[in-house]
C-alpha cells in the first residue's frame, strides 16, 4: 500500500467524509468495470457498484491494510457480483414457475447481448459472443480471465485478489481459454448449422 | 477443412476480441446516488427475514419440515391406537378368565 493510499483509508477511519469521495472518484471505474464485465448488464452493475461502495464506508473500520485497498475493493466487487447474479438466478426460477402458470415472467430476465461499453467498435460482434461463452465456464476461471483480459491485471495481482497463487491463476488461465475454445466451437457450429438450413 | 480453418480463424479473433479493451464509466453523480443510499438503507430487518423465508431452498426445507412432522404425528398416533387395543383385548380376557373362576367357585359352594 502507498503512502496516499495509506493516509485516504486513515482518514476515512476517522470520519472524515472528503477522503470517502476521493476513495469513490478513484476506484469507481475500476470497480464498475470489472462487475459490468463480470453481469455482463449496465443497470445491475450501476447498482452494484453503490452497493460496494457503501459496504466500503461501511466496513473500513475493519480494513486492517494487509491487503491494497484495490485488492480489497476487487474482492467486494466480485463477491457482490457473483451473489447478484445468484439472486437473478432465483429470479429466474421463480419467474419460470410463474410461466407455467400463464403469467409472462420470464422474458425480462432472460438476457439480452451484452456489449461492453470498452470494447473497440471492429470487435463488438466477435467479443458480444466471447461474453455469451464467458457465462458457460466456471466461476473462478471466468473471474481470472475477466481480471487479466479486461482490468488488465497480472498473474500476482489476480493470485492477491483470488486468495491464491500465482500457478493457480496461471492454470485457471489456462482452463478458462480452453473452455471458451470449447464453447465458442459449439456456438460456431451451431451458427454455421442455422445457416445451412436455411440456405436449404 | 476450410470450414475448421474458418472456424478456427473466429475462434481466435473472438478470443481475441478484448484486447485493448477501455475501461467502462459508471453513470455521472455516482457519489451523490451512493451518499443516498447511506442517508436511506434500502432494506429493514423484516425485509430481510421475508427475503430469507422466500428462498426456495428454504421454502423447500419447511415445507419437507412440514411433512415429516405430519407423517410422524400420524405413525405415532397409530402405534398408539394399536397399542391401546391390544391393551384392551388382554384386558378383556383377563376379565373373562376371573369370572370364569368365580363362577366356578360359585358352584362348587352350591354343590357342597
Amino acid at each position: 500500500m502507498n503512502q496516499s493510499e495509506a493516509e485516504l483509508i486513515k482518514k476515512l477511519q476517522q470520519g472524515e467524509q472528503q477522503s470517502f469521495a476521493d476513495i469513490v472518484g478513484l476506484y469507481q471505474d475500476m470497480v464498475y468495470n470489472t462487475v459490468v464485465s463480470i453481469v455482463q448488464n449496465e443497470l445491475d452493475a450501476e447498482d452494484i457498484t453503490q452497493e460496494v461502495f457503501v459496504q466500503v464506508y461501511q466496513s473500513i473500520g475493519s480494513f486492517k491494510g494487509e491487503a491494497k485497498l484495490s485488492t480489497w475493493l476487487y474482492r467486494i466487487a466480485i463477491a457482490k457480483a457473483l451473489d447478484s447474479e445468484k439472486k437473478k438466478k432465483r429470479k429466474k426460477r421463480f419467474a419460470f414457475i410463474q410461466n407455467l402458470f400463464g403469467e409472462h415472467g420470464e422474458e425480462q430476465y432472460n438476457p439480452v447481448e451484452f456489449n461492453h461499453p470498452g470494447v473497440q467498435l471492429e470487435n463488438k460482434e466477435n467479443a458480444a459472443v466471447l461474453f455469451k461463452a464467458l457465462k458457460q465456464i466456471p466461476d473462478n476461471q471466468r473471474i481470472a480471465f475477466t481480471l487479466n483480459k479486461i482490468e488488465g491485471l497480472n498473474n500476482q495481482e489476480i493470485a492477491a485478489i483470488m486468495n491464491t497463487s500465482f500457478y493457480a491463476v496461471e492454470s485457471l488461465l489456462a482452463r478458462a481459454k480452453s473452455s471458451l475454445k470449447k464453447s465458442l466451437k459449439n456456438y460456431y457450429l451451431q451458427e454455421s448449422n442455422k445457416k445451412n438450413e436455411h440456405e436449404k | 477443412m476450410k470450414n475448421n480453418n474458418n472456424m478456427e480463424q473466429e475462434i481466435e479473433a473472438a478470443l481475441n476480441s478484448l484486447n485493448n479493451v477501455e475501461r467502462a464509466s459508471p453513470a455521472p453523480y455516482l457519489l451523490t446516488r451512493i451518499q443516498a443510499r447511506l442517508n436511506n438503507p434500502v432494506k429493514n430487518t423484516w425485509e430481510n427475514i421475508a427475503g430469507f423465508i422466500s428462498r426456495p431452498a428454504v421454502m423447500v426445507a419447511g415445507i419437507c419440515l412440514l411433512v415429516i412432522i405430519n407423517i410422524s404425528v400420524l405413525f405415532y398416533k397409530n402405534y398408539n391406537t394399536s397399542k391401546i387395543t391390544t391393551e384392551r383385548s388382554f384386558t378383556t380376557a383377563a376379565d373373562e378368565e376371573d369370572e370364569y373362576n368365580n363362577l366356578a367357585v360359585i358352584d362348587n359352594i352350591e354343590n357342597q
